[in-house]
């Protein structure tokens, strides 16, 4: 098939179909992934190994992390290393257990303030009270918030 | 150069006989025909919905070269179960920004939808979406095939999609090193 804006791929084995698919399809199949899945597709072979920088999607998930500083380490490498292709959507999910933005606050400002200078039109930060887990932090509050966007269209604050 | 007045005036009675019929014909590869909804086909599809503008459809069936019937059938099936989904309020909102709006999680009846698939009609409706320029449905079929991959390592990825791991043991020894920040509490 003749495919309309992307690469067509070459030697993929015919039964892989996923591998034969245009870069554009793959770049948004990986941006529903969790961050660290949607980096770890670069092992699966050669064909993959850079596929994830340009993800227009985050899906940044403290799930699974066994620290807040892996946590932290991984987003600020996630974001030096990604291409600097504009962001459709950033979320950031601080669920992990002892993680709370309100720990590095100004850390993840940056975060932040990063993904709105990538233009990102989707916000999304979910984030729990220290003390009473049903209860909104005063990160998601943005008690403090120092930020302006002309590209945000939505954003959700949970 | 020389017009033939008749088949001219034939040929705009016909346009106007399209132009008020509320389906479009389709036709697959291999020769079948699927009728699906106009106003549903310009709005989900950037290309049918281009066709349909430039008066290039054709009443005894649009030919789609590249899309077999098990796959037009699905993206007709899609249509027009779309047409019938949403309130037209919506609907209006949605043919404004469809293509700019933020992502939406797959409505319960559009996952049915791409559940019941096997592996090749999956991959062979990615495809047709992909070449009709059918954003929506690009977005509920990549959720799809990122949901098979979630959660899984490597190698049962490369199993569930049959890919082949042509590195060689030092090639990804370097990007585990070059990308340790992604790869800690393996």
């Amino acid at each position: 098939m003749d495919m309309p804006g992307g690469k067509r791929v070459e030697a993929t084995d015919p039964g892989d179909r996923i591998s034969g698919l245009p870069d554009e399809m793959l770049h948004r199949v990986i941006s529903f992934l969790p961050a660290r899945d949607a980096v770890r597709t670069c092992v699966l072979s050669p064909r993959w190994r850079h596929l994830w920088r340009l993800a227009p999607r985050l899906n940044i998930d403290a799930e699974g992390f066994t620290s807040q500083t892996r946590f932290i380490n991984f987003v600020n490498a996630l974001l030096l290393s990604r291409g600097s292709i504009p962001l459709e959507s950033f979320w950031l999910r601080a669920n992990g257990p002892g993680i709370f933005l309100e720990n590095f606050r100004d850390t993840a400002y940056l975060w932040i303030g990063h993904a709105l200078r990538s233009n990102v039109e989707e916000l999304g930060i979910v984030d729990h009270d220290q003390n009473d887990n049903e209860d909104e932090s005063e990160f998601v509050q943005l008690k403090h918030c120092p930020f302006t966007s002309s590209c945000l269209k939505k954003m959700h604050l949970c | 150069m020389e017009v033939d007045k008749g088949k001219g005036e034939a040929e705009e009675t016909r346009k106007v006989a399209e132009a008020d019929r509320d389906t479009v014909t389709l036709k697959s590869s291999d020769g079948k025909l699927f009728e699906v909804s106009k106003e549903a086909a310009a709005r989900l599809s950037t290309v049918l919905a281009g066709m349909i503008a430039g008066g290039s459809i054709d009443d005894n069936g649009t030919d789609l070269k590249q899309i077999g019937s098990e796959a037009l059938e699905n993206v007709v099936d899609y249509c027009n179960k779309h047409a019938n989904s949403i309130p037209s309020a919506a609907l209006i909102s949605s043919s404004i920004s469809f293509n700019t709006a933020p992502f939406k999680e797959p409505e319960e009846w559009e996952r049915k939808f791409v559940d019941r698939l096997s592996h090749d009609a999956l991959f062979d409706l990615v495809e047709a979406a992909n070449f009709l320029g059918m954003e929506r449905l690009l977005d509920v079929t990549c959720h799809k095939i990122s949901e098979m991959m979630k959660g899984k390592s490597p190698d049962q990825i490369r199993e569930v999609f049959n890919i082949k791991n042509d590195y060689t043991k030092e090639e990804l020894e370097e990007i585990r090193q070059e990308l340790a920040w992604a790869f800690y509490d393996d």
